[in-house]
């Protein structure tokens, strides 16, 4: 059962980073460093990044509440599923172009976090 | 016949790769693994001594870590602004490289030769999908 709600959690927490990944890429268009008031709002009117900021928080905070019931070796892995959700997304959503060198090297990444946290 | 000739193991040894996302904007990638896992070491290192609301605000490796990560995340988000995020984002498990090669420097934590392994692993990952982008 406490396996069960781990995969699932770590999941949703998985899913909640890649969304908030693809907000920060859509938001970033306009990003732009200015050291004056209208830079800052400006930066604070950009709904797409500081919604994906908040959704990176939030991914955060489940995977550190996971991580003080689990072990790592099992937490790490789970979460590399991050790679193949924004993966799907980055082609779906931003017609980025995934070819077999990406595939390739996605799970190489994968087998390497996967050992690392071993 | 001439358009065999550069497929396979010639094109990958021979051709030079049209990148879509550009050096410049894998080293900033880079640069901000290296930031977020500063960072994490030093929160480690700060977080050792806290007992207390005042101890957490003031601690000086606490603010200090928390500088790191502002300073990746702007990283990030310019990193994203150029490149492509299935690119950018996978460059992501180099801060597992980080931390452990600080560990071993700082805490004096052994890297296993299977750990060893895994950065090999993810080393080659990302040289893959730095050799992917914009094919």
């Amino acid at each position: 059962m406490m396996i069960a709600l781990t995969i699932i959690s770590m999941v949703i927490s998985c899913v909640i980073g890649a969304i908030a990944s693809l907000l920060l890429k859509r938001g970033s268009d306009k990003f732009i460093i200015k050291f004056t008031l209208k830079g800052i709002t400006d930066i604070l009117k950009n709904w797409k990044l500081i919604l994906g900021v908040i959704l990176y928080i939030i991914s955060a905070v489940i995977f550190i509440i996971v991580l003080k019931s689990q072990r790592l070796s099992f937490i790490y892995p789970l979460s590399s599923l991050t790679y193949i959700f924004i993966t799907i997304l980055s082609a779906w959503i931003l017609k980025e172009h995934i070819n077999r060198y990406k595939i390739i090297g996605i799970s190489l990444v994968i087998l390497g976090v996967v050992l690392i946290s071993l | 016949m001439k358009k065999n000739v550069k497929t396979g193991l010639y094109k990958i040894l021979y051709s030079t790769p049209l990148h879509k996302t550009s050096l410049k904007t894998i080293f900033m990638v880079i640069f901000c693994t290296l930031f977020t896992s500063t960072g994490q070491i030093l929160w480690k290192f700060g977080s050792a001594s806290v007992n207390g609301v005042a101890s957490f605000i003031l601690n000086p490796l606490l603010l200090l870590g928390f500088v790191c990560y502002g300073l990746g995340a702007v990283l990030l988000i310019i990193s994203l602004k150029y490149g492509e995020l299935s690119v950018v984002y996978p460059f992501f498990a180099l801060s597992f490289i980080w931390v452990n090669i600080m560990s071993m420097y700082i805490f004096h934590e052994a890297i296993a030769t299977i750990h060893w392994f895994g950065i090999l692993g993810i080393l080659l990952g990302i040289s893959f999908i730095g050799y992917g982008s914009g094919k």
